[in-house]
């Protein structure tokens, strides 16, 4: 075997161990997006339907958020392999992540065929390194939180298609994948059209010759989008459900700032000029500029990543400071001396933060999340040529140089995912539910009833999850709450003995030696005295939930009559 | 006395701006473009209404102090270019010390700059200001962005002025047209921009 491929399955087995091991302990806990995906996989699994009793649903209900099925579907013959475990859920987004880093070898060989020097024969290997290291994509692959399998399937469209422009074959092949994509999250369905659309452009002059198989690609794709269609169809919810909870259109924001605006104009001035000075058009487009803008922040990308939980890294950013030089100038070379799929990457990463722009979390990294794979190319691009630039006598040194960055800056970030995510914010992640559920599964049955907090997260879907509850039962005890809240968000109030509490106020909470009591640290006092209807009681604690912190993230209590 | 040094600031800042577009070209259109571009510059709006004042300017600082802090607090898109700090009251309304229109110009004019050899230098230069900024914001607080606006607005005049030379010089229709609409999105920011300065001037504190 040559050793040129004894790098790449190197790297591939790098890539898999920081995406593949243990799984279920980084990110520290499971948070609820993933619980949902993994108990939907669970119903279609056991009974074809998903929680809401939905045969086969296009979109999931789920918290109110229509969730993308894709993600689910692809988790069901893991957990039918290996059990429902926080590990089998994660395990397909891993497995794609593991596929994305193959996915930029070749698409890195697909855009530099010209072979310039003896550097850039390694150009696609240092592309899958780059990746295999990468922060942004090691957080999001080892979670099952869609936008990993998304960007899997966007990069595979993007690489057939830049293959199918010799080879027209390859057109089914990125409709399908495309399709895929568009399956497996919300903001495909406004990336992968224009992602299209650019592309169709780019390639305008060569596209001409391959009117039959683009037609037939186009047919296939629509065919394989008809059942997300007829969905949309009876259900407008199943596309624009999640919209609605997200979007810069819905956010009241803008419409008091541009009140604002006409008031300050005052009656004097003429209405046409106060409209055309300020209106709803302008408006909008300023503040999707701002957030658009926002996503190639050096906070944002270096400093402090995304602030919005679970995907903040303390005291990190996404992408690593020593990428920086190189990007600008691989960006600069890729546009100096252009090419058709040159310039199809830069648009790919240009194109990439348009739908985040969209929504009022800015800037977001995981609706931003394809950035991702033309960052790495266009830095893995400005090494090589940087390297091609330094004379014979220093270039061993200064790839060693590069390479300690590297190797210091990686270090760096393992320390801070394994160690300090865990330490500072289990929380964000949700940790302690299996655990939690487990000592309730020990308690429950000396009591009638069990409150549990639906503060930070909706309690009942660990305890559908974790206890394999059988949906059929659930569906038929479940009390739920129809009518979202301001976020759009559904409750589920209570099934079988769980009871869910909203705003949990442990002096408004009924009290009784026959119910158990689940809290966070700061919801229920340890020591506790206290008159329920004419009784007094006491706060026994029977059990503790605890951080890897040693900090207590839940309690289960009973209390105790003491006087009638 | 702080007026003074605040028209000072102004006047100096663009002989800077004014010396650099000369480097390029010295020609009666370079010079009205320029003007056009700093006319509608609401930093130099700042320094001839003193709003905020230098002193206070110099006394506002980031929250955070480091030097990865620093870069993100000047180079960050919202505070140059949409927002500015909230901290302050600014006499040019709720915008950044350049229009949101000069975002793509700027990045036209530094591609510009780093694709000539003989303008390299003025690249060189804004990095060294840059890096002066970053470190001395600790010092002189936001008055420190000030070392970079005039070659922001620097790149964003000569990146207006390469468009309209592809659009006339090389009769290109795609520069025509998106020369066209910069200019139109440009011009709707600048009228918009006076009437938010007019409206602000007009509210007492």
């Amino acid at each position: 075997m040559k050793k040129i491929d004894f790098l790449f399955i190197g790297i591939l087995i790098s890539a898999a161990v920081l995406r593949l091991c243990f799984l279920d302990k980084y990110p520290p806990g499971l948070y609820s997006d993933e619980a949902a995906y993994g108990y939907n996989a669970f119903s279609l699994l056991e009974t074809g339907r998903d929680e809401f009793g939905k045969n086969w649903p296009i979109s999931f209900k789920s918290f109110g958020d229509y969730k993308p099925a894709m993600s689910a579907w692809l988790i069901i013959p893991f957990i039918k392999i290996f059990g429902v475990s926080d590990y089998s859920i994660r395990l397909p987004s891993a497995l794609l992540g593991l596929l994305t880093v193959f996915g930029v070898f070749l698409l890195s060989k697909e855009i530099f065929e010209e072979k310039k020097n003896k550097f850039f024969k390694y150009l696609p290997y240092l592309c899958a390194i780059l990746l295999a290291v990468n922060p942004w994509h090691i957080l999001f692959s080892r979670s099952s939180m869609l936008v990993s399998i998304e960007a899997t399937f966007i990069l595979f469209g993007f690489l057939f298609f830049l293959k199918a422009i010799k080879k027209p074959q390859f057109f089914f092949l990125s409709a399908l994948s495309f399709c895929a994509a568009i399956y497996s999250y919300y903001g495909s369905r406004v990336t992968v059209p224009l992602l299209i659309i650019t592309l169709a452009f780019n390639f305008k002059n060569g596209l001409g010759k391959v009117k039959k198989q683009i037609a037939m690609a186009i047919i296939l794709g629509a065919v394989s989008l008809s059942p997300l269609l007829i969905a949309f169809y009876k259900d407008p919810l199943v596309i624009t459900g999640r919209a609605k909870t997200v979007s810069i259109f819905y956010d009241p924001g803008i419409k008091l700032k541009l009140w604002e605006a006409h008031t300050l104009d005052g009656s004097d001035f003429p209405v046409v000029l106060s409209r055309f000075f300020h209106n709803k058009f302008y408006f909008y487009f300023r503040d999707f500029l701002k957030r658009y803008v926002g996503h190639f922040s050096f906070g944002f990308l270096f400093v402090n990543g995304d602030k919005q939980i679970p995907f903040d890294l303390p005291r990190y950013g996404l992408l690593y400071l020593v990428d920086i030089p190189f990007f600008l100038y691989g960006l600069f070379l890729m546009i100096k001396y252009r090419t058709q799929k040159r310039t199809a990457l830069v648009l790919y990463l240009f194109l990439s933060p348009v739908v985040s722009s969209f929504s009022f979390l800015t800037p977001a990294a995981n609706r931003s999340f394809n950035m991702v794979v033309p960052w790495v190319i266009i830095s893995a691009f400005g090494i090589i040529e940087f390297l091609n630039r330094i004379h014979v006598t220093w270039k061993n040194w200064v790839i060693g140089a590069i390479g300690y960055l590297y190797v210091l800056s990686f270090v760096h970030f393992l320390f801070i995912y394994t160690y300090l995510v865990p330490m500072m914010s289990p929380a964000s992640w949700h940790y302690g539910r299996q655990e939690l559920v487990q000592k309730i599964f020990k308690y429950e049955n000396n009591f009638d009833k069990v409150f549990v907090p639906n503060d930070y997260g909706p309690a009942y879907i660990w305890l559908l999850l974790y206890k394999n509850y059988p949906p059929q039962t659930y569906l038929k005890e479940a009390n739920i709450n129809d009518v979202p809240d301001e976020l759009g968000f559904v409750k589920v109030n209570s099934f079988a003995k769980y009871q869910m509490v909203n705003n949990y106020d442990w002096e408004k909470v009924e009290k009784s030696g026959k119910h158990l009591y689940i809290g966070f640290e700061e919801q229920i006092p340890d020591f506790w005295y206290g008159i329920w209807q004419g009784k007094i009681y006491k706060v026994d604690v029977l059990d503790k939930v605890v951080y890897p912190n040693g900090k207590i993230a839940f309690k289960l209590i009973k209390v105790n009559l003491v006087q009638e | 006395m702080g007026y003074v040094l605040s028209i000072l600031t102004a006047v100096c800042l663009s002989a800077v701006y004014f010396a650099l577009l000369g480097k390029i070209e010295r020609s009666w259109r370079m010079f009205l473009v320029g003007l056009i571009v700093l006319f509608f510059s609401p930093w130099i709006w700042v320094l001839i209404l003193e709003k905020p004042a230098i002193g206070e300017l110099v006394n506002t600082k980031p929250l955070k102090f480091s030097l990865l802090s620093n870069v993100d607090y000047i180079t960050s898109a919202e505070f140059l270019f949409f927002k500015n700090d909230n901290r302050l009251f600014w006499g040019t309304g709720e915008h950044g010390f350049l229009l949101p229109s000069l975002i793509l110009l700027i990045l036209l004019g530094i591609w510009l700059c780093a694709n000539t050899k003989k303008h390299h230098l003025i690249l060189k230069s804004f990095l060294i200001l840059l890096f002066v900024s970053f470190v001395s914001i600790e010092v002189v607080g936001i008055f420190s962005v000030f070392l970079i606006l005039p070659h922001l607005t620097f790149f964003a005049a000569i990146g207006l002025l390469t468009l309209y030379n592809g659009a006339y010089k090389n009769h290109s229709k795609f520069y025509a047209v998106v020369s066209l609409i910069l200019t139109g999105w440009f011009l709707y920011e600048g009228l918009r921009f006076l009437r938010v300065m007019q409206v602000t001037q007009n509210i007492k504190l």
